[in-house]
């Protein structure tokens, strides 16, 4: 008698999957151009840019999102400590990094009245309380009344992968010394000895525009207006050039249209849907945060994500990207130029530019896209109804054919035990504060999150370079955007530094 | 040729599986930097370099994931205290005498925050108008669930802070139950710190005709406990899973729980705000106390 055989599970994925270099996107949307010498001439354009005679400051960068971790050493030359602000403990604002003096913008003498009039009390508090938090800052002891930040870098993972896409830096072997294992002698005291660590290995990642300068504004999810209001007030006071919010905003006005039997009255409506008593404040406080998103942007652009929903129907408020405001939706598209399998947009309010990102699953009758790679993938336990047309476009039955798309994006990370790529070292922390373990400071990241990143950093580069000039929301979107109809099934446009006018 | 563009030149990061590999490419030659002042924000990194030892870089790649998460926490205890069937049988922890030492230790941080003072007595007073209008509706049949949900409400019942984030039962997220547990229970004790300086009476003692749907708690009313602890929850969750899509219901349902206590004729609007507002405060303090559950919690979702 033989051995007894297992059936044939057929095609397999095998796990294994080609490295690829953490820059990948760079190259992708036209920024590096050369891969042997790094070449970008882009940001030779704004170097050039900045030693010009009355040059103006960096383009300065609205992050609001989590907190950040900002000590991260490719971050650290790249946050505005001085101005980050976080929303989420304090009401009116709390600093976890404040300088000695109160920075020019908040000063008194720096006031301008709000962008709308309804928001014109929001900002006078806003302004009153930074000015008291800017104070109690200064006593790192808890005093009466304080409140404190909450913004540990353990809990930054989405806004730390936000700012590296936007703005790291890549340091040298020389700023950021990294320390080889020591070895232990074998029992009996035979010393073994291990080459030296390689020499020269710097901490080599770059966002997009390495020459901006990044301003977190962290806030909390009550889904309240408020603190958005806020947000987006304390952007105006600092006088951002662009704002990054790759969040979805769980307003009124993205929800569906009353149905059969439910009351009119859009808070009567809500309240009965959410099962809580909604106040009338709070529906106008709502629609004061969409109006001033709306004017803000007319100044300032800002660049929000298209959502993960996979729907044609964008998130709030990408959705509200419209001709003539300077809302610029993000959707994302795969290595591979296809739209990501989550990203949201069609074609009733277009993306305004797909970005890089990664890929995912997804088996509907839209889009049949599976990852013949992974290690979990067995072809016999697929259906019928797509046998093997795991291509979005299902002309062939080939499963080698699918278009799925294995590489993320790779950005920073929490360093340490936190963050989306946690260290297997919990507590090995040097006396500088450091892990044992570089990989740590990285990791992989996708959704439209991402690709909103990269389209602001995009943005931020061509504003270093004097290629798109700031306080001009919608001609900035244009710009960005550049020519053609969009293509939601194509992912057109695509981000591209070409296609900005003047760039090349 | 920029500097950046030398120094990525000179080092690759690169993909490899779920980990990242730093490599000098052949033929790579180190930059220098550039002239002018040494960078001041040197951080002393210890790393071990790309290409060393094969069974370290093994290490490394190790995720949470694969922690041993069994040692060193609050264990959920399972049980069926409230004798209610269902996957929330009341699941209770071990004292969190670790986390509670932390917190007292940082009582300067919180023992004073700018929590806004109760109303004065005719303001508790006008807001019974809208609780005797509310408690009247809670006997309509149109409000029956509601006072299903009261009655389960009374003791402390996990279902509305872990079914929005899409869990149906205590310890299918074991680490994360936990961690709501602790939560729930240093809230307590700062709240009862909080009630006890206010001293404010409950809204049935200021105004007598309403009759509370539930016993009345023997402790001073402002602020609500339910709410604070359900925000400070909600709050704490915010922090561990931000990009969870359930954290907006998550705050809806803790809301709920916290006015259906107002329903029920227990606590005043002005409580229930008190005590998101003073959940919303404490998250510094939170996150110090309870970094560990928090990041073994967000573990089990990653």
């Amino acid at each position: 008698m033989a051995e007894l055989d297992a059936p044939s599970p057929g095609t397999r994925g095998s796990g294994r999957y080609p490295a690829y270099h953490a820059l990948w996107h760079l190259f992708e949307i036209g920024v590096i151009e050369d891969p042997a010498t790094f070449a970008a001439p882009a940001w030779v354009k704004v170097e050039t840019a900045r030693a010009a005679p009355g040059a103006p400051p960096p383009t300065r960068v609205a992050l609001i999102d989590t907190s950040v971790a900002m000590d991260h050493p490719n971050l650290a030359p790249a946050i505005e400590g001085g101005l980050a602000l976080d929303l989420f403990s304090a009401r009116h604002g709390a600093f976890p990094r404040p300088g000695p003096a109160l920075p020019p913008e908040l000063a008194p003498a720096a006031a301008r009245p709000a962008p709308i009039a309804a928001a014109q009390p929001y900002l006078d508090r806003l302004a009153e309380g930074l000015r008291a938090a800017h104070a109690a800052g200064q006593d790192p002891a808890p005093r009466p009344g304080t409140v404190f930040p909450a913004t540990r870098a353990s809990f930054s993972a989405h806004g730390t992968a936000m700012a590296g896409l936007i703005g790291a830096r890549p340091r040298a072997a020389a700023e950021v010394p990294m320390v080889g294992p020591t070895l232990m002698d074998l029992p009996g005291g035979t010393p073994l000895a291990l080459p030296a660590p390689a020499g020269g290995l710097g901490f080599a990642y770059a966002g997009v525009d390495p020459y901006c300068r990044i301003v977190p504004v962290s806030t909390h999810f009550d889904p309240e207006p408020e603190q958005l209001i806020l947000a987006l007030l304390y952007a105006w006071m600092i006088r951002a050039d662009l704002i990054v919010l790759a969040r979805e905003v769980p307003a009124p006005a993205a929800v569906t249209p009353p149905l059969p039997g439910e009351p009119a009255d859009l808070r009567e409506r809500l309240s009965a849907r959410l099962g809580v008593g909604l106040a009338a404040a709070e529906i106008v406080g709502w629609q004061v945060l969409e109006a001033l998103i709306l004017e803000i942007s007319k100044t300032i652009p800002i660049l929000c994500a298209a959502g993960n929903s996979g729907e044609e129907r964008m998130a709030y408020p990408a959705s509200l990207a419209a001709p003539g405001n300077g809302i610029i939706a993000v959707g994302a598209h795969a290595s591979t130029g296809q739209p990501s399998a989550f990203s949201a947009g069609g074609t009733g309010t277009p993306v305004t530019v797909f970005a890089p990102s990664g890929d995912g699953e997804r088996l509907d009758e839209r889009i049949a896209r599976l990852d013949p790679n992974s290690a979990g993938f067995r072809a016999w336990e697929q259906g019928s109804g797509y046998a093997g047309a795991i291509d979005s476009v299902p002309t062939t039955r080939d499963i080698s054919a699918s278009t799925y798309s294995p590489l993320e994006i790779v950005t920073t990370d929490v360093p340490g035990r936190a963050g989306y790529n946690g260290s297997a070292f919990t507590g090995l922390a040097t006396e500088a504060g450091a892990v044992l373990d570089y990989r740590s400071y990285y990791c992989h990241f996708s959704g439209t999150s991402a690709a909103t990143a990269i389209a602001g950093g995009m943005l931020s580069l061509a504003m270093s370079a004097g290629v798109i000039p700031r306080g001009q929301g919608p001609l900035a979107k244009e710009l960005l955007q550049g020519p053609g109809v969009p293509n939601a099934a194509l992912a057109t446009p695509k981000l591209r530094w070409s296609r900005i006018p003047g760039a090349t | 040729m920029p500097y950046f563009s030398d120094l990525l030149a000179a080092t690759w990061l690169l993909s490899v599986g779920d980990s990242f590999e730093l490599v000098s490419p052949a033929g790579a030659v180190a930059p220098s930097p550039p002239a002018g002042p040494a960078p001041s924000d040197v951080t002393e990194v210890a790393a071990i370099a790309a290409g060393g030892s094969g069974a370290a870089g093994a290490l490394n790649r190790n995720r949470n994931r694969n922690r041993n998460r069994n040692r060193n926490r609050n264990r959920v205890l399972g049980g069926s205290r409230t004798g209610q069937g269902g996957g929330f049988g009341g699941a209770q922890i071990l004292a969190p005498w670790r986390e509670l030492e932390m917190l007292h230790r940082l009582a300067p941080a919180w023992i004073d925050l700018p929590l806004a003072l109760p109303p004065a007595p005719s303001g508790l007073m006008a807001e019974t108008l809208d609780l005797l209008a509310r408690r009247a509706l809670l006997d309509t049949l149109a409000e029956a669930a509601r006072r299903d949900e009261i009655l389960g409400q009374v003791d402390l019942e996990l279902s509305g802070y872990l079914r929005p984030l899409g869990i149906e039962s205590d310890d299918a997220m074991p680490e994360t139950t936990a961690l709501m547990l602790t939560v729930v229970w240093l809230a307590e004790t700062v709240g009862l710190r909080y009630k006890a300086r206010y001293d404010a009476p409950r809204p049935s003692e200021v105004n007598p005709q309403l009759k509370p749907f539930v016993a009345v708690p023997g402790h001073a009313s402002y602020p609500s406990n339910h709410s604070f602890q359900s925000y400070s929850i909600a709050f704490v969750m915010a922090r561990v899973i931000p990009e969870h899509p359930g954290i907006s219901a998550l705050f809806h349902s803790a809301r709920r729980i916290a006015e259906n206590r107002e329903w029920a004729g227990v606590h005043y609007p002005s409580d229930s705000r008190a005590g998101h507002d003073l959940a919303r405060m404490m998250v510094p303090v939170y996150e110090i106390v309870l970094e560990e559950q928090m990041l073994r919690a967000r573990a089990e979702w990653l």
